[in-house]
């Protein structure tokens, strides 16, 4: 334990601090909206974390995660509007139902390699839209409203203040990036960094690599799963077009690859960056129509071309002991 | 990349990073500190405010960007209309500047993007929040409109919305209001139109097909028509459902044209609207009527995409230019010369300014920005019938937010302008059935 | 009606292919997915569109000087943005397509607002009625062009020099390099070309498609379906996808259900990669 608290020192100053001001920075926000971009940016951060796993860990670029969104919110909606169950339930039932798609799916899609499997991925996303749009128990395009105005409450998890919304979803996060941070160091994230370097010689060495880039895709389902559960319940309204375009599915990717790739907090940063541009540019340059979206993907040409490996490097001075980033690791590879 | 410029980016981004965030937070901050955090009571507005500002939410970007902005340059008219003294046009609020009953305040317009559905949550509470709107209007769909009401209905502020659903109502929304019908009035004129011209012209119309696009818009509009076709006692030979925005529509088309139903009723987009236009065209297929259900029918760009191709079109309508009252062309003569370029005020453009107005009106007759008291004043407007520049007898508002006065109305295509064919007692056009082949032999 | 499918689903899957061509292009050389090909047939539709209304060419016209102007452009992105992107990890080169796919669509935005435009007059216009099947002239024009092209192409790659030279490069970088082959040059001629045919795709689609600077974005998701179905780096399997979905589309939508003919579409994508993981004729 000691050896550990040692070896993470940095780690776990820089995370306490940041918890600290995390925490505390709500408390001198009067207004809303700035407290909005904050429960988004915990969203897109657990996101970015989820999709971490099986697309920085394992290297298996997923762009079809929307559709692991759209089932965690699904099962929150549903849940609320047609069981008047909690959330606290049905976002578990989520995550279940999300890993077992993940399953399911998982075995014929992790064969297929490189763009192959972005693109497969992509398809079923987009095939899972189609059907939760014509599918008429979950509301086909109407979409769910479970906007309850009558018990507002721990129970039913909606509030009419944000402050909770924050505090829920920070925690989660944090939880999240400690679940990271333990696979990190794991044998489970040795392996998974190995198939991504080479999966031909990670399985000449033993390493059982169809099981293992299963139990990250799942895990990754999961996460991001409860991503799009916690939307839910803030949004209070959900239909496809929000929860499933193919959009979410690329910024998912984005966000971890602008953080860093393959790293504990990477995607937080990614999450953050990204949301407070996406959403200030659009409050600030709204009134030109188009503006906002142009200077947003100009930032992340700019961010993604010259940070390959993701904003985390500007943080990165020396270390002792230098973990190969991912554009190192593609390089040793050719 | 060496250290140095690793590191002068380091700070550039830091930088500009904090400028944004700095900025971003600086708007918040000049306004109302109010704590909105314990939201058991209003927000309150501030009260020495030098105008009344409301919000409106359109979309700026994206395939619907064109039409946001007609309907801001609309609502721009109606603003110096009330702001300004305007003593030839013959309407309430345009023989003062500002609002009288609140010391001539003027109006204010605060805008928002309406990216998609859930950027309308967040604009709506930026607007009412950060720039203190007492009030929202724009250019919603349904769905847009839903998750603008989880805003609206959380600060208590109205929200005029022209999002035709019909579930919109049903769902007990406290803050929300609709001057123009609803689906189901939409779609039951369309159907009584159809009963006319069987009787009158003996169209002899038996069969009828539905082409629906896959979002909220079309799918309401697919329910309602199939409960309408029943009652009316039309055979549906065909129900079509189909993704919007969709690259091709030859398999939709080509299995209209093999049921070849006498009249298609179509909720489609402008997008698909060319696209279907196109393709009928292609395959030599016309039925003998079709009937928009507003949406892509509804647009300018319907005029200039298609050109003579959108001659013949039938689409359900709140409003047209032909309607017999004076108002109705002196504001549009206004609308095309001063405000918006040379373009032809079209119905869900008055449709969304009306709504700016209708607002006003009620905050004028509230004397106040309260929402209580607006909504209070919205359910007993006072608009005297000779001042009218809409179809239908007034403002009436119900207990959900509709206002019951309000008629549909049916308009056909003929060279390039909407002219009114139903009801009757419009009586501006005769109507056009069946429609001509697209080739004369 | 099955005739009339098939013609139909010929044509939408021509159009499909020519899309897909620029991708399988620089898919197989670069190994890049590239997100901004669908922006790249958007702005060569506008290119034709103001051609068309400024000096009253006609599409077919105006495609060598479209090709022309989307080539160069298509040159001007390679060295600006990809040439560096490319020494990046893959991960980010298929991300700062996407990002430029944002930028070119909102600056399009900008500078022609997203009103809808069509091109109201063409030279090939009208139908031929057979009864049985109806076939209508302007669609004749993607047929054509599309077979030209992706015959064209083929030649190109595999009989002259320069297109060895491109073909040599995808295979192996390091080894070119060795034998004297410039591999700059050869990324810079297949992402030119591959905007010239984006360009071209789009003159011939503006024969009928309306033009918005988000058009492409719809066409972008098949088009990438199509190559990885043909196999990566063919440019005859590209167009054999393309002219597949294209069929599938069709008949699904006709005798299945036209809201989920996309799922089928997607479902022939699983069931070939899941047989072939590398697509139908990929290596």
């Amino acid at each position: 334990m000691k050896n550990y608290i040692e070896a993470n020192s940095h780690f776990i100053i820089k995370f306490l601090a940041s918890l600290l001001v995390a925490i505390l920075l709500p408390l001198f926000i009067k207004t809303p909206f700035p407290l909005h971009v904050m429960i988004l940016i915990c969203i897109w951060a657990i996101m970015g974390m989820g999709w971490n796993f099986i697309g920085g860990y394992a290297g298996q670029v997923s762009n079809g995660h929307a559709l692991f969104y759209g089932i965690g919110a699904y099962a929150c909606g549903i849940g609320m509007k047609n069981f008047n169950a909690s959330p606290w339930i049905t976002m578990w039932v989520g995550v279940i139902i999300s890993i077992g798609v993940a399953f399911v799916l998982g075995a014929p899609l992790l064969r297929l390699k490189g763009h192959y499997f972005a693109l497969a991925t992509m398809a079923i996303a987009e095939c899972g839209r189609i059907i939760f749009l014509n599918w008429n128990y979950v509301g086909g395009a109407t979409g769910v409203d479970f906007l309850n105005k009558a018990e507002p409450g721990w129970y039913t998890l909606q509030f009419t203040s944000k402050y909770p919304y924050y505090y829920i979803f920070l925690t989660f996060v944090v939880l999240i990036l400690l679940l990271t941070k333990g696979l990190d160091k794991s044998k489970f994230g040795y392996y998974l960094r190995a198939i991504k370097a080479n999966e031909d010689s990670a399985q000449s060495v033993g390493i059982n690599t169809s099981r293992y880039k299963l139990l990250a895709f799942m895990l990754s389902a999961g996460v991001v799963s409860l991503a799009g559960s916690l939307y839910a319940n803030y949004l209070q309204y959900i239909d496809p077009s929000i929860v499933m375009p193919l959009n979410v599915s690329m910024m998912i990717c984005l966000v971890t690859v602008m953080g860093g790739i393959g790293t504990v907090i990477g995607p937080v940063i990614g999450a953050i960056v990204l949301t407070v541009i996406s959403e200030y540019t659009r409050a600030t340059f709204s009134s030109i129509s188009g503006f906002d979206l142009f200077i947003y993907g100009a930032l992340i040409i700019i961010i993604v071309l010259f940070l390959p490996n993701g904003l985390i490097s500007l943080f990165r001075r020396k270390q002792k002991i230098r973990i190969l980033t991912p554009l190192e690791m593609e390089e040793r590879m050719r | 990349m060496n250290r140095k410029g690793k590191r002068i980016i380091r700070y550039l981004g830091i930088s500009l990073f904090l400028i944004i965030l700095a900025g971003g937070c600086a708007k918040d901050q000049e306004l109302n500190q109010t704590d909105y955090s314990n939201n058991n009571k209003e927000p309150e507005i501030n009260k020495e405010e030098e105008t009344v500002k409301i919000g409106v939410l359109l979309p700026m970007s994206g395939a619907q960007s064109k039409a946001g902005q007609e309907v801001r340059a609309a609502m721009n008219m109606f603003v110096d209309i009330i702001n300004e003294n305007r003593n030839d046009i013959d309407i309430p609020l345009a023989q003062s500047e500002g609002l009288p009953n609140l010391g001539g305040k003027k109006i204010e317009l605060v805008f928002g993007d309406l990216k998609s559905a859930d950027t309308a949550l967040s604009e709506a509470e930026r607007l009412i929040t950060s720039e203190g709107a007492v009030g929202i209007c724009g250019l919603f769909s349904s769905a847009n409109t839903k998750t603008a009401a989880v805003s609206t209905e959380k600060y208590g502020i109205p929200l005029m919305s022209e999002g035709t659903s019909p579930t919109l109502t049903e769902k007990g929304y406290q803050y929300f209001f609709r001057v123009f019908p609803d689906d189901t009035m939409y779609v039951e004129d369309s159907f009584k139109y159809l009963m006319e011209l069987n009787e009158t012209k003996q169209a002899d119309i038996k069969t009828v097909a539905f082409i629906s696009e896959d979002t909220e818009f079309g799918k309401n509009i697919a329910n309602v028509e199939k409960k309408c076709a029943e009652k009316y006692g039309f055979e549906i030979v065909e129900n079509i459902t189909y993704s919007s925005n969709a690259t091709n529509l030859i398999s939709e088309s080509l299995k209209l044209k093999k049921s070849d139903p006498d009249v298609v009723m179509m909720s489609s987009y402008i997008s698909d609207v060319i696209l279907y236009m196109k393709t009928f065209k292609q395959l030599n297929y016309k039925p003998k009527m079709i009937m928009g259900q507003r949406g892509g029918f509804m647009t300018s760009e319907l005029f200039t995409a298609l050109g003579e191709d959108a001659e013949g079109l039938c689409s359900t309508s709140a409003w047209s230019l032909d309607l017999q009252i004076p108002l109705v062309k002196q504001l549009g003569d206004l609308y095309k010369e001063e405000y918006s370029g040379g373009v032809e005020m079209i119905a869900d453009v008055l449709k969304c300014s009306t709504d700016l107005y209708v607002l006003c009106l009620a905050i004028n007759q509230a004397g106040s920005t309260d929402a209580e008291a607006i909504k209070e004043a919205m359910l007993n407007l006072e608009y005297p019938e000779e001042q009218l520049f809409i179809a239908g007898t007034g403002f009436e508002f119900n207990e959900v937010g509709q206002n019951t006065a309000a008629t549909a109305l049916i308009c056909q295509i003929k060279d390039g302008k909407y002219r009114t064919v139903y009801p009757n007692s419009i009586n501006a056009y005769e109507g056009l059935f069946p429609l001509p082949p697209w080739y004369e032999k | 009606m099955i005739i009339q499918c098939i013609f139909e689903g010929i044509v939408i899957g021509s159009i499909l292919a020519l899309i897909s061509m620029g991708i399988a292009l620089i898919w197989g050389v670069m190994n890049v997915l590239s997100f901004s090909q669908g922006e790249f047939l958007m702005i060569g539709m506008y290119l034709t569109f103001f051609f068309n209304k400024n000096l009253g060419l006609d599409p077919i016209i105006s495609i060598p000087f479209t090709a022309v102007i989307m080539f160069a452009l298509g040159v001007l992105v390679y060295k600006t943005l990809i040439r560096k992107a490319l020494k990046g990890p893959i991960l980010s080169q298929r991300l700062i397509t996407f990002a430029l796919s944002m930028v070119l669509v909102n600056g399009m935005l900008m500078l022609v607002t997203s009103e809808f435009r069509t091109i109201p007059k063409v030279i090939f216009t009208g139908t031929v009625d057979f009864g049985f099947l109806v076939i209508s002239k302007e669609k004749l024009v993607p047929l054509m062009v599309s077979v030209l092209v992706t015959g064209a192409l083929f030649l190109f790659m595999n009989k002259t020099n320069i297109g060895k030279a491109i073909r040599a490069t995808s295979l192996n970088k390091d080894a070119e390099e060795l034998v004297g082959i410039d591999t700059e040059f050869s990324y810079m001629l297949a992402f030119g070309i591959a905007s010239a045919i984006a360009g071209t795709a789009g003159c011939v689609l503006s024969y009928y498609y309306y033009i918005t600077p988000t058009v492409g974005t719809s066409f972008l998701l098949f088009g990438l379906i199509a190559v990885a179905l043909g196999g990566f780096g063919s440019i005859f399997g590209a167009y054999i996808g393309g002219l597949l979905m294209g069929i599938v589309d069709v008949f699904a939508g006709v005798y299945f259900n036209t809201a989920f003919k996309y799922v089928a579409v997607c479902a022939l994508f699983m069931l070939v990669v899941s047989f072939r993981p590398k697509g139908l004729f990929g290596k």
